[in-house]
């Protein structure tokens, strides 16, 4: 038996290829307890534009220095450029941003829209995209340092 | 409606940029006919630095072991050697193939393997170094064989 057609012209047999390289992480660092990074409650923050055709796959924080205990639920997701909710806790939901030994990294990886298991794995779409946090906790976000750490793939090659 | 706090500062706009290369596999061949595991020995692998994320691990089975040997975990130990979860990746797998060689994977979590992709949380990441092991938890010794150990990585740092 034999292929009707082959398309595969030796790609992938001296790997990598083209299509190396593609895989990165982005980075950002932010001090809550810096007047202009403060948060209320439904308050959002963007952290990062992502083009059209870049998937994330998981959003991880790491919490370096603690919230205040009273202020613990976070949520990571999509927006639009204008701030327009996507969705705005498709990577983690309610994030528990107080914790008891830090630092600790914070994932959601089940039960979320994008998350890896249950979901989307992630999220990439045509048109450029805003991600972002939200201080969903119905007191202000004035403490903390965390980090996010979002895991890309880029599509367009 | 506005971001109440904008850091994008253009960062993801023109990907890959520094972020990128933080993928990458380490890899380990090991002949058990030489290291010898008795029933419940721990055999270390890697040490996986904190802040990297261990997403999967897979077993290349090269050359059979014994037919009388076939159980055997990996998952994560302090730098003490004491266990986190000696079975986080890989649960009660089959260091024995009728045909070699094989990839061994354990990619859905069942009462085990609490770091698969499916159903789990999708790898291991930790605040402080750890190693990744091999546990032989067949009754007999795994003394012939021979194993490649495959660690899918992502360096968060």
């Amino acid at each position: 038996m034999a292929f009707t057609v082959d398309l595969t012209t030796d790609e992938g047999i001296s790997l990598p290829w083209s299509g190396h390289d593609k895989h990165f992480v982005l980075k950002k660092t932010v001090d809550f307890s810096v007047a202009a990074n403060k948060l209320t409650t439904d308050r959002y923050m963007a952290l990062f534009d992502i083009p059209g055709g870049v998937l994330v796959t998981e959003v991880i924080v790491k919490v370096t220095t603690n919230a205040d205990s009273d202020c613990d639920d976070l949520n990571v997701g999509s927006f639009e450029a204008d701030a327009t909710p996507i969705i705005a806790d498709g990577f983690i939901d309610g994030g528990t941003v107080y914790a008891s030994t830090a630092p600790a990294y914070l994932r959601d990886p089940a039960g979320e829209t994008y998350s890896i298991n249950n979901g989307t794995v992630g999220f990439v779409r045509a048109t450029d995209w805003v991600l972002g946090c939200e201080n969903q906790d119905a007191h202000d976000l004035v403490k903390g340092v965390f980090t996010f750490i979002a895991i890309c793939e880029d599509l367009r090659f | 409606m506005a971001f109440t706090v904008d850091l994008t500062e253009n960062v993801g706009v023109a990907m890959p940029f520094d972020g990128h290369d933080r993928f990458f596999v380490v890899k380990k061949t090991v002949d058990f006919s030489v290291h010898n595991l008795a029933n419940a020995e721990i055999m270390g692998l890697f040490a996986i630095p904190a802040g990297v994320l261990v997403r999967e691990v897979l077993v290349k089975v090269i050359t059979s072991a014994d037919s009388d040997t076939t159980t055997f975990d990996i998952g994560s130990f302090t730098i003490a050697e004491v266990a986190i979860d000696a079975d986080g990746f890989q649960y009660n797998q089959n260091p024995y193939q009728a045909t070699v060689p094989v990839y061994v994977r354990d990619p859905a979590k069942d009462t085990n393997a609490a770091y698969a992709i499916n159903d789990g949380t999708a790898g291991f990441v930790y605040t402080s170094d750890w190693i990744l092991g091999f546990t032989n938890t067949d009754t007999q010794t795994l003394d012939h064989g021979v194993i490649e150990f495959i660690a899918v990585c992502i360096d968060l740092r």
